[in-house]
């Protein structure tokens, strides 16, 4: 819908522009001029005169053929023009006679305004940007739809195969953008976010190299022989000093010897800069450098992580391209993974993240746009209650002006002029503010949890513009002109005799806009309280300890170790860890235990009971399922509520032991201890040893779901070779990571540390939504406050304007100035509490759009109410004593005297 | 303009009534106009011939006349002008104002001491 509108402003706009392209008449004037010159020597000649005699005469009788091309423009071009220059000087005369009301009403545009374009910056860039501009809407994404994530990915042999045989594309790039590549090169070591690309790629991507050149057709052809690889300009800048000679030097990545052969131009992060910010591409012949479960050739099931940019070949529908890949499907589906419930091949331009990210951002996208649009509902209410005073102001000076006969639509457009001026520079400001707010936004997904860069540009671009302009325009003369003219409809007669006098139906409007303001402040400042709230319970409920932990990721299979090898190496590197100074405890953690993302979970069941195998598996109850090592609790400070913790002596064929934390021990053992227990975990039987508290691994996730945690170093289920590691240390654990990860590559060199942070980092990435929500109601929240209170300042200051008077009388018989203060107050304070009483109603029905992440907060929370309905009492009793207390203190005698 | 002694230039602001009232016996091409208001004038009126044209832009915008291309006698295609209704009432106000105006500059002039 949007972009629908903004097709059509183009379009107006383009079509305004003929306008004023006045050739075609012009040329018709002239063949007229022609005619009339003709017939005036034909006229001539026939009276008897010589022929140029005859053309001479008709020349002087026409008078300058030159000037009445001229004449003729003027009347023609600026007829329409001349008045719009005019009408728009005046208006801005008129808006330079009074600062006051400009600025606070460009002000008050230029906040809704920044508050929208902000949202719509980081929607565009999530749903609305091509990929790459420049290729207009040739460029498509190919995926697989599925059922269960929207989204999947091309086998290598299927991307190939796609580039071969699809007429409809002409260039089919294929990448896998989330390869983890561990470089190591003159001196450094660390992980890099990389990308396995085919040749075509950066073509599709319409890029050039900065350095060198990117890869040759050939250099992408024969599985594991050209080892090269593109770095980019960022990382070319940080690791390599920006060494012109770059071209010369190799490269270790994942064990294996590259040369650089190009450096990609500043601000290219790859094909989904939101998943991964690439900075080093390797060639799709190398796959299974950079995916380990990809074969030297590449074309065996597994390695099926190929997601495809492509051009379309001139001519080409979107829907023909749809109709030849969906004949391919077949083959496409066989040379992927069928297991991964493959629909339709997919096509569609490629716009905005890729379909999958898209969708995480839909719940998100949809509060920020509500929240955006309250505040600008907010800002025009205070810009309608600004115009009406204002009209109210020139009341006599448009009465005047239809008195002396200027055309009502004359004085109409002279408003509308003057609103969409107001408008426009309301407009520019608020995109200058959004710029910051935009990339504030952004900044909250920079980082992910695992310590990834995402690149989300947000920069101003030709859409944004537009849409900030025309939405600062619309708003301005939709609520600018109406109250204006409405005030300004008055008889004309009266407003000239009674000046602005007699006002009070105005005023009442003006409260009921505060009143409706007050209303929307409620409701933004109620979520921003509930959400605080949230984090805070969050952070307090979690029940481990995140300050003075580091976090890494060892990855031994990144470099192809055997289980045993790798079993080796972990426990040596738990064995230095604990030796570096500074460092109180070690502990590891399998899988994913400790990055907060979707658990594994496994069936459980009791001895005696029903078996949890079978087919109806998917009912079974189920534990989320992790190993660690010894330690591993105490690392995290988490204090076992019983029993005891693994030791080192929990080994294969010792027992198999297992600690559940206290939401199983509930389920199964209410009110008995479950030590000594057996359980059965995937037809395993565990005896229990300890029980842990609950504590939150993620959002959402309900408080008391069951976990169980098995013996790191018994290797009950499938061996795992890589493994997470928490390490508690003394003081700032971001200090200490270098030293951190130079013990673990004192033990081997080759193996990857990757993925190290604080865990306070990961902490507060995980939760960036929540914490992003939370930020912008904040920061609305207070602007709501901000503008209600000038909103209010107005009302009162205006009343007491208008009722100087009445108020002198008041305290010429005696009247003390707190009386006057009172009377204000009263009548304020009644509309804030209705406005607060419609806002809380409101605000309940609104919490739902975030009610997924109220943790340890109900969405009807009466503390949140009560701090949103404190604060806006307290900014109506502020806007309401400053302009009555100065009223207070009018003179009686002045203010008598004044009309 | 050349200025020609036995003739009068069209006063400021009456050339649109001209045109308004020639338009309205029948319409007619830019030459034929300006011709038929000189000789309506019978050769008092010496306007410049091309100032026509722009009047004409002014009313055509103003809605008072209206455009048709046809053919001319000679087989010529020509732009012809024709009245409007709206020219026609606006013809009728200036028309008033106009007799107003000669009307009161008559019993000025003609006032005796």
């Amino acid at each position: 819908m949007m972009l629908d509108a903004i097709t059509r402003m183009r379009a107006w706009m383009a079509r305004a522009g003929e306008l004023f392209r006045r050739r075609r008449l012009g040329a018709e004037l002239d063949d007229e001029i022609r005619h009339h010159l003709e017939l005036e020597i034909e006229y001539n000649v026939a009276r008897g005169m010589p022929a140029d005699e005859a053309r001479r005469v008709a020349l002087v009788s026409f008078g300058g053929v030159q000037r009445v091309r001229e004449e003729a423009r003027t009347a023609r071009g600026f007829f329409a023009l001349d008045a719009l220059v005019r009408d728009v000087h005046y208006a801005w005369r008129s808006l330079r006679c009074s600062p006051g009301f400009t600025s606070t009403a460009v002000a008050t545009i230029a906040l809704g305004i920044a508050t929208v374009t902000s949202v719509f910056g980081f929607v565009n860039a999530i749903f609305l940007r091509p990929l790459v501009p420049a290729a207009g809407d040739r460029v498509v994404r190919v995926y697989f739809e599925t059922r269960a994530n929207g989204e999947a990915m091309f086998g290598h042999a299927a991307a190939r195969d796609m580039a071969r045989h699809a007429r409809s594309l002409e260039l089919v790039g294929e990448h896998y953008s989330t390869a983890p590549l561990y470089v190591a090169a003159n001196g450094w070591r660390s992980e890099v976010q990389g990308a396995v690309v085919s040749a075509d790629y950066f073509r599709v991507l319409g890029v050039s190299a900065s350095i060198g050149r990117f890869f040759a057709p050939d250099e992408d052809s024969v599985p594991d022989r050209d080892a090269v690889a593109i770095i980019g300009d960022g990382l070319w800048r940080s690791r390599f000093g920006a060494d012109p000679g770059i071209l010369r030097q190799t490269i270790a990545i994942n064990g294996r010897r590259f040369s650089i052969i190009g450096v990609a131009p500043p601000g290219f992060f790859g094909a989904e800069p939101d998943r991964s910010a690439v900075q080093m591409w390797i060639p799709t012949a190398m796959f299974h450098v950079g995916y380990r479960w990809c074969d030297a050739l590449a074309i065996q099931p597994p390695c099926t992580n190929s997601r495809v940019v492509a051009r379309l070949a001139p001519g080409v529908t979107l829907a023909s391209a749809r109709a030849e890949l969906r004949s391919m499907q077949p083959e496409l589906v066989s040379l992927s993974d069928p297991s991964d419930s493959l629909e339709n091949v997919a096509v569609e331009r490629a716009i905005g993240f890729s379909p999958g990210s898209r969708e995480q951002y839909l719940g998100l996208t949809r509060l920020l746009w509500s929240i955006a649009g309250i505040l600008l509902v907010i800002a025009c209410t205070n810009l309608a209650g600004l115009l009406i005073v204002r009209g109210l102001a020139r009341r006599r000076e448009i009465a005047l002006r239809l008195a002396i006969g200027a055309a009502r639509l004359q004085v109409t457009r002279q408003l509308v002029i003057e609103s969409a001026l107001l408008g426009l520079l309301g407009g520019l400001a608020g995109l200058a503010l959004s710029a910051l707010g935009a990339a504030t936004l952004a900044s909250f997904f920079t980082l992910d949890n695992e310590g990834y860069r995402h690149a989300l540009d947000v920069h101003v671009d030709a859409t944004v513009l537009e849409f900030a302009i025309a939405s600062a325009v619309v708003a301005a003369v939709l609520f600018g002109t109406f109250p204006a003219l409405a005030s300004a409809r008055a008889d004309l007669v009266d407003s000239l005799r009674e000046g602005a006098r007699g006002t009070e139906g105005k005023s009442r409007t003006r409260q009921v806009l505060v009143a409706a303001q007050i209303t929307l402040a409620v409701i933004l400042l109620f979520g921003a309280a509930l959400l605080s709230r949230s984090v805070g319970s969050i952070l307090s409920t979690r029940h481990f300890d995140a300050e003075h932990v580091a976090l890494m990721r060892l990855r031994p299979r990144l470099v192809g170790y055997e289980p045993a090898k790798a079993e080796r190496y972990l426990a040596d590197v738990v064995r230095r860890l604990e030796h570096v100074p500074g460092v109180e405890s070690v502990g590891l953690a399998r899988g994913i235990g400790l990055a907060w993302h979707p658990q594994i979970t496994r069936p459980i069941a009791l001895p005696g009971g029903i078996a949890s195998t079978g087919a109806s598996s998917s009912d079974a109850p189920k534990a989320i399922f992790t190993t660690i090592t010894p330690r591993f609790f105490s690392t995290l400070g988490i204090r076992l509520t019983s029993g005891r913790d693994f030791t080192e002596h929990d080994l294969p064929g010792t027992p198999k032991v297992v600690i559940v934390n206290e939401a199983l021990a509930r389920t199964y053992w209410p009110g008995v201890s479950p030590l000594g227990k057996t359980v059965i975990i995937r037809d395993t039987s565990f005896t229990i040893v300890g029980v842990a508290p609950n504590y939150k691994i993620r959002v959402g996730m309900e408080p008391d779901a069951p976990m169980a945690f098995a013996a790191f170093w018994q290797n009950v289920f499938e061996p795992e070779v890589d493994a997470r590691a928490a390490i508690r240390v003394r003081g700032e654990p971001a200090a200490m990571l270098n030293a951190l990860a130079r013990a673990a590559q004192e033990v081997d060199a080759a193996v990857p540390v990757t993925e190290m942070l604080p865990m306070t980092q990961q902490v507060t990435a995980t939760f960036s939504e929540i914490r992003l929500a939370r930020a912008v109601l904040i920061g609305t929240g207070a602007l709501a406050l901000a503008l209600s209170t000038i909103g209010l300042y107005g009302v009162v200051a205006f009343v007491v304007r208008r009722r100087r008077r009445e108020i002198g009388v008041r305290m010429a018989i005696g009247a003390r100035g707190g009386e006057i203060v009172r009377l204000f107050l009263r009548q304020n304070l009644g509309w804030a509490v209705l406005g607060i009483a419609i806002g809380g109603a409101g605000a309940i029905a609104a919490a739902r759009l975030i009610s997924a992440w109220l943790v340890g907060v109900s969405p009807s929370d009466p503390i949140s109410f009560a701090i949103a309905a404190g604060a806006v009492l307290i900014a109506c009793v502020l806007g309401t004593l400053l302009p009555s207390w100065q009223a207070g203190r009018v003179d009686p005698v002045l203010a008598l005297r004044s009309e | 303009m050349a200025r020609q002694d036995s003739t009068e230039q069209v006063l400021q602001g009456t050339l649109d009534l001209l045109i308004l009232k020639t338009l309205s016996l029948a319409p007619m091409h830019g030459w034929g106009l300006a011709h038929r208001i000189q000789d309506l004038s019978r050769d008092v009126f010496q306007l410049g011939q091309g100032s026509i044209y722009p009047a004409l832009v002014r009313l055509e915008q103003r809605g008072w006349v209206d455009t048709d291309w046809g053919t001319t006698d000679n087989n010529r295609r020509a732009k012809y002008y024709r009245i409007t209704s709206a020219g026609r009432k606006a013809m009728g106000d200036e028309l008033a104002s106009w007799r107003r105006f000669v009307g009161a500059m008559d019993l000025v002039l003609g006032a005796r001491a």
